[in-house]
């Protein structure tokens, strides 16, 4: 039980996080998706299977906190969990050499994926055909952003994986 | 066999796109609105905090990029300016409407409006700008539609979803806002409205209307909530709009929108 309540502190911490920190920090500009980011990662790490309800949970908490429409969120986090789940099956992930560059591949192709979807659901598809530079532009400064914190959350969970829970998938398990 | 279909991965991914599907179809938001109102009630401490402590952090960084005693200086300044650039629109408001012998009720001053102030509490999570949360709802008399400002006039927004603790703040770079301005030295009437969530146009101005750069835009007080002369920007560029048909201007408004900690809330005109 005490498993399932630090998973759900950790969901609406990663929720806090990204309504009420990035938006400040980055004071308006593009802030990175650390929701998206620890979606990507509890999959790398954990697998699609035992990361599926969690994913599911957590698209609907940051659903009702983005006041985004019910169910958004949760189709596109299930839908690229399962897309990176099929490629990481695929690509040498366990590689030392290229792991990471399959990894930041996995960001960027889950980064644009994202802001299409949201876009698309959200009903601004004019803001893409207005302007197509604009939008790459911002999507690639948010993919650049959203590595780095990838990479943080990545090796965090490693670590209190490693640590607190002695190599034991304990979290999502 | 049928056992392994139910439990793979292709079956739950379309299970949920099923149901999370026709849930966004028909997004029955009357059906969440409580629970989000729940949620955002026990939460919305927490978020304050965490908005609190962002804000500082975030002006960590800048007191490291410039001298502390000037930074303070120039924050005085930019909050005096928007007072004076709000004070002034309804100055030159107030002497046309003594001018033209306009009916008192057009206009409402400010300091007989009822405000409740509120702190910020998160924003848009998509960085679009378009809208902010406070951490005071219905409870406290806010109701659906209530402008919002910063600084004794200048215009934010207004009210959009109102919980019974909480409320949601459409600022003006959100699309989905439409107000209505004038320029306040001459009367010239058009339609405000947000540009994904970065900018401001007025829009709809008749061809045969004059405006330039660098004039005031305010309220019209048409609406049923929105009093006259809260300002909004000043014109940064005039263009013709994509049909040809009107003229538009791009506005620059004083208000960081990113950066709002508290805003107060018109609960009531005045002039009642």
């Amino acid at each position: 039980m005490s498993k399932k309540i630090i998973g759900a502190m950790a969901i609406l911490v990663s929720v806090f996080i990204q309504t009420s920190v990035l938006p400040v920090l980055f004071g308006g500009h593009q802030p990175p998706n650390f929701i998206l980011m620890a979606v990507v990662v509890w999959t790398v790490v954990y697998g699609f299977s035992a990361a599926f309800p969690w994913i599911i949970f957590c698209g609907i908490v940051f659903d009702l906190f983005s006041h985004s429409i019910a169910g958004s969120n949760v189709v596109i986090f299930v839908l690229i969990s399962y897309l990176i789940s099929f490629l990481s099956g695929r690509l040498l992930i366990e590689s030392k050499n290229w792991g990471s560059l399959v990894m930041a591949f996995f960001v960027l192709i889950s980064t644009f994926f994202y802001r299409i979807m949201i876009i698309l659901l959200q009903g601004r598809v004019q803001e893409i055909a207005d302007s197509y530079a604009k939008f790459f532009q911002y999507s690639a400064k948010e993919a650049i952003c959203n590595i780095v914190l990838f990479f943080l959350i990545f090796f965090a969970v490693n670590k209190i994986n490693k640590y607190f829970y002695r190599s034991e998938k304990i979290i999502f398990n | 066999m049928k056992s392994k279909f139910f439990s793979g991965k292709v079956f739950k991914v379309f299970l949920v796109l099923a149901v999370f599907g026709l849930l966004i179809f028909f997004n029955p938001s009357k059906f969440f609105n409580p629970v989000r109102s729940v949620l955002s009630g026990i939460a919305a401490p927490f978020q304050k905090l965490a908005y609190l402590f962002s804000f500082k952090t975030a002006q960590v960084g800048d007191f490291f990029s410039s001298i502390h005693r000037f930074k303070q200086d120039n924050e005085n300044l930019i909050e005096e300016n928007r007072r004076l650039l709000a004070e002034n629109a309804m100055l030159k408001d107030e002497k046309r409407e003594n001018f033209i012998l306009r009916e008192q009720l057009k206009l409402l001053p400010r300091d007989k409006f009822d405000l409740e102030t509120a702190h910020v509490i998160s924003q848009d999570p998509y960085g679009l700008g378009n809208w902010i949360e406070i951490n005071k709802g219905a409870n406290y008399g806010i109701r659906q539609g209530m402008p919002v400002i910063i600084s004794g006039g200048l215009l934010a927004g207004k009210i959009g979803e109102v919980y019974s603790t909480t409320a949601k703040i459409i600022l003006m770079t959100n699309p989905n806002s439409i107000i209505n301005g004038i320029v306040a030295d001459t009367e010239v009437k058009g339609i405000v409205r947000g540009e994904y969530g970065l900018g401001i146009v007025f829009d709809m101005v008749l061809q045969t209307d004059v405006i330039k750069e660098g004039d005031e835009i305010i309220t019209s007080g048409l609406g049923e909530n929105m009093p006259r002369g809260l300002f909004i920007g000043n014109v940064r560029e005039v263009k013709p709009s994509s049909d040809r048909l009107f003229q538009q201007a791009l506005i620059s408004s004083p208000i960081k929108f990113s950066g709002l900690q508290t805003v107060s809330v018109i609960k009531n005109k005045g002039n009642e």
